[in-house]
């Protein structure tokens, strides 16, 4: 049977680096992020909002990303985060750390079906 | 919103806020932050043509069960963080730090010239402290993965100490075995006092270790040898001053043939920040020997003893 969905550890695993990945391009609020991953990639991956809060304030406790309350000039009072230095780092390496990890199952994968 | 929707999206609200069981001030933090985003989601959903009813009870699945999410954001808060803790934390890590500087200070003084050993004692001791309980250390995993560790590495430490006093108590009680046992008694002494050390050096190395962000972890490190410093300074400079002093004895007796009397000795240059008032020159009648003593400039309960005919420092109390 296939799925459109991805299994719940894959998401889970990948979740920080993405999160990082986002939050380095521009500072979001929750509610942004959910639709930043609804319209980014192939919108695949998806995180649900109970999953996502969480997330968020883990990432906040190990000081990778900050939140401050903040009200725009136009539209309502937002929690919006921001990578710190650290979250930064940190996201540099998952990054690099992601390429060489899906190139190593890329190439293992294409070995067994050149078999 | 229609009154029932509402009422629906207010219940799920109150109930997880009364789930949350953190402090007051977090739950409504994270209680108007998803509140906020679960409305404009609902609100895009309508704008998108889905009936208010299904865009609340999709946005409302979609978060979960308000038990299921205050449990998850729950796991995700280190434990004893209501206002009343937090407060609490910070007043016993300043107090924990105030008595490690004082009973370093005091320790200190009981002995002469600097012992990494003792330091690694005092930090083993006073730095897991003051980590578990300065509220604003994240830790790596989980607070209660590094109370554990500090809980039992210190349980153990007083059962090595009470065995070990246990075991010198029946020495002393039964001199006879005691005279066998002299040297089973030190060798066993160091082992214990070895052991502890190296418990403490594991524990701090592992605590540290589990602190997550790399600024907190340069900050303790920092802290700590602000700590050290504040403490050995002091006497450094004192033990420095009496042994300075001691060489401009020696040096006179080398150039007179004889030892300065007390009247002499008055009269030498004194070392900066030291008063030879509050020194105690003895020399020998007999032999070419001196004994100079004062008190401890921070702890005058404790003495500074240079004893000429042995040639060494000793520090009584």
């Amino acid at each position: 049977m296939v799925t459109t969905d991805f299994s719940t550890e894959l998401v889970r695993s990948c979740a920080d680096m993405v999160i990082l990945t986002l939050l380095g391009d521009k500072p979001m609020h929750g509610y942004d992020i959910l639709l930043s991953l609804g319209s980014l990639g192939n919108g695949q991956f998806r995180l649900k909002q109970g999953t996502l809060y969480p997330l968020l304030y883990r990432l906040e406790r190990e000081g990778w990303i900050s939140a401050k309350w903040e009200t725009p000039p136009q539209g309502k009072k937002r929690k919006v985060y921001r990578l710190t230095a650290e979250g930064k780092k940190v996201q540099q390496n998952r990054a690099l750390e992601w390429k060489r990890f899906t190139a190593s199952i890329n190439s293992i994968m294409r070995d067994i079906a050149d078999e | 919103m229609s009154n029932s929707v509402s009422e629906l999206v207010q219940n799920y609200f109150d109930e997880l806020e009364s789930a949350l069981k953190l402090s007051s001030t977090q739950r409504r933090d994270m209680v108007d932050e998803i509140r906020g985003n679960a409305i404009d989601k609902i609100a895009d959903l309508c704008r998108a043509g889905v009936p208010e009813a299904d865009a609340v009870s999709q946005t409302l699945d979609d978060l979960g069960s308000p038990s299921q999410l205050a449990q998850s954001i729950r796991q995700e808060s280190p434990p004893f963080h209501s206002p009343v803790a937090t407060t609490l934390r910070g007043v016993g890590a300043v107090a924990a730090v105030g008595i490690a500087l004082y009973c370093g200070l005091a320790f200190r003084a009981s002995f002469y010239g600097p012992s990494w050993t003792f330091y690694i004692g005092l930090v083993g001791v006073f730095l897991p402290l003051v980590l578990l309980l300065w509220p604003k250390v994240v830790w790596r995993v989980n607070w209660l993965f590094s109370f554990i560790p500090v809980a039992v590495v210190f349980a153990a430490i007083l059962l090595a100490a009470t065995l070990g006093t246990n075991y010198s108590e029946n020495l002393t009680t039964q001199p006879a075995l005691a005279s066998n046992k002299t040297t089973d008694l030190s060798t066993t002494n160091s082992w214990i006092q070895l052991s502890i050390l190296l418990c403490l050096a594991a524990l701090t190395g592992y605590l540290l270790l589990m602190v997550q962000q790399v600024r907190q972890r340069k900050i303790v490190c920092g802290l700590t040898l602000v700590a050290v410093a504040i403490i050995e300074t002091p006497f450094l400079i004192e033990e420095y001053l009496v042994r300075n002093l001691v060489n401009q004895v020696s040096a006179f007796q080398k150039r007179n043939g004889t030892l300065p009397t007390p009247q002499e000795f008055s009269r030498l240059p004194p070392p900066q920040l030291l008063s030879l008032n509050s020194v105690d020159y003895r020399p020998s009648t007999s032999t070419s020997a001196f004994t100079l003593s004062m008190d401890r400039q921070l702890f005058p309960s404790h003495r500074i003893i240079y004893r000429g005919p042995v040639g060494d420092f000793v520090v009584t109390d």
